[in-house]
């Protein structure tokens, strides 16, 4: 194109811009040989906060960068840049990246600790992400200690993360705690529980314990200025009930959160070497320590609790100062209980019974149209969710109780004495089989066995439940 | 009669048909002898209790893993289940999470 006469306040402009262009390459010229002077006195010093250049001081262990970013809680006595710097030093441990660690996590790397090491070899699923918001859709199959580091370091790049794909066993424990300055327990089952106290006494950390079921919560801190361990309130293990884990028993999404920034709370705390619990101590001496669990209970009046509990026990195994256990032991043998809260399989009927078949098989049941019934001993919360078409509804202890009181007359008041009614009026009839489904066939093995024993023989388990049925059958049948 | 109340967490409740709070009329002497906790305990086991009595009770005692709470302070730090109740305690049991 052309140009048309070019005025002469532009060819000033032009001018003008090389002018500067000249003595912005003249000044970037000075100031690599000023930093170079600079590095020349100080090569390890950040070149911005060296005293050569730099007309300002800041406080010890932290830059310019942590003042701002900080500020808000530098601003707070209570912290102080002494507080913020302790905490920027501290190494923290969290073992569970779960519901109780998504919000632990999250907490501890957004007020700044500097070093978090984060144990799990489980894996993000969809049935996670009601609670474990440090996860998301995205992340479905990757390792939920990888999944939270990214989160981690989205959130605040400065921590430094170190993901632990592995499950924390006798073998390993002590050697990942040495690396750390406190320990945050937030697993989900008994046996870890017992091994993490008892890893933390014998590696001298003090344990920050948080648990979360249903609508409930508790947090303690344990092996903390010659308070008790866990063993010290539980010294025997409750015998093992699967009913109590998340999978089974349901949580409220928000509860192992609130219970997770209890914990950040109490780590914090225990950095910058407070009290616990200054408003239950009238002194520092250790004869007069009070130690405390805080309960939380959502749907509760009051929502929150401090109970008192006993302090270090003189007789307990570990921590007294004449042990019987000195080195880690086999907790899962010791809990009677496998290490997660992955369902647990009951065999209660023989492997071979004939009265067993596989979804598969009871599909082409369904299919053939052959006469037959469908007991659901699933309890009402799990059959509402979602049930096969034409299912007799009796939850198991309902059916147990009914069962039992067969004879006498108070059975009538069950809600499921209609459904009970129905069944026991056609179940003798030889020509109809009745076949009973529940979650995974745990239930309805119980279930059989307990309809046997008053005599009703034609009665078929189905193997693995809805659960099979969703996987082999229809997978568009939800799984929860 | 003593006035007692009773509190049921951490799952406790779901032995006693969903109850968590309960207050309750007991006897100041019990076979002779001022009423003991231990004497409450068995009390509640059979009239208040709607599950299996080893979710409950194990070897006479409360099973492992639930704490007692006189007033909202651990047992232990009382006499157990020895202690003298008195009117208008406040006695939970509560059972110990490991969920998360």
């Amino acid at each position: 194109m052309k140009m048309a006469t070019v005025p002469s306040s532009l060819l000033q402009l032009k001018a003008e811009l090389e002018e500067v262009q000249l003595s912005l390459a003249k000044l970037k010229q000075k100031e690599s040989l000023l930093q170079a002077k600079i590095s020349a006195y100080n090569p390890s010093d950040n070149v911005s906060e060296s005293n050569e250049t730099c007309q300002y001081t800041l406080p010890q262990g932290l830059n310019s960068n942590d003042i701002s970013r900080y500020s808000r809680q530098l601003l707070l006595p209570q912290i102080g840049a002494l507080g913020q710097a302790k905490i920027k030093a501290a190494k923290v441990l969290v073992v569970g990246a779960g519901g109780l660690g998504s919000s632990a996590l999250l907490y501890l790397a957004a007020m700044g600790v500097g070093n978090l090491g984060i144990v799990d070899f489980d894996c993000v699923d969809n049935s996670n992400l009601h609670r474990q918001i440090i996860h998301n859709e995205a992340r479905q199959g990757l390792h939920k200690a990888i999944s939270a580091k990214q989160s981690i370091n989205l959130l605040n790049s400065q921590i430094k993360v170190s993901p632990i794909l592995e499950q924390l066993t006798s073998d390993n424990a002590l050697h990942i705690f040495k690396n750390y300055d406190i320990i945050v327990d937030a697993t989900d089952n008994l046996p870890s529980r017992y091994l993490i106290s008892d890893a933390a006494v014998l590696a001298a950390k003090p344990l920050v314990y948080g648990s979360a079921l249903r609508l409930d919560g508790q947090i303690v801190v344990y092996n903390y200025r010659n308070g008790p361990c866990y063993r010290c309130l539980f010294p025997t293990p409750p015998k093992f009930d699967p009913t109590q884990n998340c999978s089974e028993a349901g949580v409220l999404g928000v509860v192992p959160g609130i219970i997770g920034c209890l914990q950040a709370l109490q780590v914090i705390k225990i950095i910058l070497g407070e009290q616990l619990h200054p408003f239950c101590n009238s002194s520092n001496s250790i004869l007069d320590q009070k130690y405390y669990m805080t309960t939380f209970s959502a749907f509760g009046a009051p929502q929150f609790k401090h109970i008192r509990i006993r302090g270090r026990q003189p007789h307990c195994k570990i921590c007294s100062s004449n042990p019987e256990i000195n080195r880690l032991i086999d907790y899962p043998a010791f809990c009677g209980a496998t290490q997660s809260d992955a369902p647990v399989m009951l065999s209660i009927l023989n492997k071979n019974d004939a009265f067993r078949l596989s979804c598969l098989q009871y599909k082409q049941v369904r299919s053939s149209n052959s006469n037959h019934l469908l007991l659901d001993v699933r309890d009402t919360a799990q059959f509402v969710l979602c049930s096969l078409k034409n299912s007799i509804h009796i939850p198991y202890p309902h059916l147990l109780n009914l069962l039992s009181s067969e004879k006498s007359l108070d059975h009538s008041s069950s809600d499921f004495y209609p459904a009970f009614n129905h069944l026991i009026s056609q179940i003798s009839d030889p020509e109809l089989p009745v076949y009973i489904i529940c979650r995974r066939g745990n239930l309805s093995q119980l279930a059989v066995s307990s309809l046997r024993h008053h005599g009703y023989n034609n009665c078929y388990q189905i193997d693995g439940g809805l659960t099979s049925w969703q996987n082999d059958v229809d997978p568009s049948f939800p799984s929860y | 009669m003593m006035k007692i109340k009773l509190e049921f967490s951490g799952g406790m409740e779901l032995l006693f048909g969903g109850i968590t709070h309960q207050e309750i009329e007991f006897p100041e002497q019990y076979e002779g002898a001022p009423a003991k906790l231990e004497n409450l305990v068995f009390w509640i086991k059979d009239n208040l209790l709607k599950e299996k009595e080893e979710l409950f009770l194990q070897d006479n005692t409360v099973r492992p893993g639930i704490l007692v709470l006189i007033n909202d302070s651990d047992w232990e730090l009382e006499d157990g289940a020895e202690y003298q109740l008195a009117n208008n305690d406040t006695i939970t049991f509560i059972s110990t999470l490991h969920g998360g």
